[in-house]
């Protein structure tokens, strides 16, 4: 089946009932998106599909390595958990939409609060957006929600191989969920929620100028 | 100190990259990119024999292969009900997408074992194929149990070109998960972390549904052709 499939779309159809979401992240202005330097080591799709890992790799998994990780995927988050906020607080949307926004947000803060627990303290910088209209418009909603969370599984499965074994567990927990925001968001959006047998991986640099193309962090 | 690993690190010969190319007709740039890439040249290229050429550990071979009995059981039931079209039409939509993509990480991990990969066993799913409402059912429960079981194996492979490839088929089977729930009316993701699961707990659970009819034979040298 192709991506073009013509399903009826669904964004009216009701759920089950949501529950209120809680939690409100304080965005300050910093652009730490911008500090691009907290650098995770980094296993191509390249290598993944034509062969893996043959050559030794540059970076073994390690303490220090998954911390530099942890810190790569600390940013990804923020992103996702400052959109969905947003949105919910302009609270221009409707429907399942609107209930999307509210339990995915909540997953999205959570992941930002598991990973800053895992580097042992909340971050005092939280990096500002600016999302336009994508935070209120439900055609822009959907599409930049899209985005954002195919850019984000990409990125948290490209860094799951750097991991050492004892974060690779928390992490996957993590790239399931944002696999199932997906799921959820294409199927919405009436594109083929699986378009494809394995999901290809992004390294940091793809992912961070896949992020700067959304304008969201200028 | 530069911790980014880059495909030129990897690829000093730039071998990977050519084999790239050749599937896909241009340069791994464009392959990254691409919007829309082919399923089976994706699962043609995890199935390459140049992944198949390091020799898997004993741990990673029982591991490979217990993963292939699911899939081998998903992609059966799907593209079953795929063939009688009794289904709605969203579920028998699921039924066909994620059914290809079943048969593609069959494809994907026999290539991972090579000639390790044991046969398919043979199936009766009972009418499950014909029933939307106990088909939509049971198609929730395994890929929410299939999702929980690669977390598992992942964290406990050996070999980190098997774990690279399971991180790439795990994530496709949480969006099998979550488009199948959508369709069943019940919220895509309930949680915000993903729970594993064990094997015995999985391979009890396929045992109870009772939908595996025969264990082939393993005994043959030559490699049996899946058919599904």
């Amino acid at each position: 089946m192709s991506d073009s499939t013509n399903r009826p779309t669904t964004i009216d159809d009701p759920l089950t009932p949501r529950e209120p979401s809680r939690q409100r992240a304080g965005l300050t202005r910093v652009g730490l998106l911008k500090r691009t330097a907290a650098a995770g080591g980094v296993v191509t799709a390249g290598a993944l599909f034509a062969g893996g890992l043959s050559k030794p790799a540059a970076s073994q998994p390690s303490a220090a390595q998954d911390e530099r990780v942890v810190e790569w995927l600390l940013q990804v988050e923020q992103l996702q958990a400052g959109f969905y906020t947003e949105t919910e607080r302009r609270g221009a949307l409707r429907g399942e939409l609107r209930e999307l926004t509210e339990r995915v947000g909540e997953q999205e803060r959570a992941h930002v609060a598991a990973l800053e627990r895992m580097l042992g303290a909340p971050r005092a910088n939280r990096p500002a957006f600016d999302f336009g209209q994508a935070t209120s418009d439900p055609q822009r909603f959907l599409a930049a929600a899209l985005e954002l969370e195919e850019l984000a599984l990409a990125a948290v499965n490209g860094q799951v191989p750097n991991l050492t074994k004892g974060r690779i567990l928390t992490v996957m927990g993590i790239a399931s969920v944002e696999a199932r925001h997906v799921g959820w968001l294409r199927d919405l959006a009436g594109r083929n929620p699986a378009p494809r047998p394995a999901d290809v991986p992004a390294t940091q640099d793809e992912t961070r100028a896949a992020i700067r193309q959304t304008g969201f962090t200028s | 100190m530069d911790f980014e690993l880059t495909l030129e690190a990897v690829d000093r010969d730039g071998a990977i990259a050519e084999a790239l190319d050749e599937l896909t007709g241009g340069t791994r740039a464009d392959f990254l990119r691409k919007a829309v890439i082919g399923g089976s040249a994706t699962a043609a290229a995890l199935a390459t024999p140049a992944v198949a050429r390091e020799r898997n550990t004993a741990k990673d071979i029982a591991i490979l292969r217990f993963d292939l009995g699911l899939e081998y059981l998903q992609a059966a039931m799907y593209s079953e009900a795929e063939r009688l079209r009794q289904l709605k039409p969203r579920t028998l939509d699921w039924a066909r997408v994620v059914g290809a993509n079943e048969r593609g990480h069959v494809r994907a991990i026999r290539g991972l074992l090579g000639r390790n990969a044991v046969k398919s066993p043979t199936f009766n799913f009972r009418g499950v194929t014909e029933d939307d409402a106990v088909f939509t059912k049971t198609a929730v429960a395994f890929e929410d149990l299939t999702a929980a079981l690669l977390k598992t194996q992942t964290a406990q492979v050996d070999s980190r070109r098997v774990l690279a490839a399971l991180v790439s088929l795990h994530s496709v089977e949480a969006r099998h998960a979550a488009w199948i729930r959508h369709i069943a009316g019940i919220v895509p993701a309930a949680d915000a972390f993903d729970e594993p699961t064990s094997r015995s707990r999985v391979a009890r659970l396929v045992e109870d549904t009772n939908f595996i009819t025969s264990t082939p034979r393993t005994k043959g040298r030559r490699q049996p052709r899946y058919t599904g």
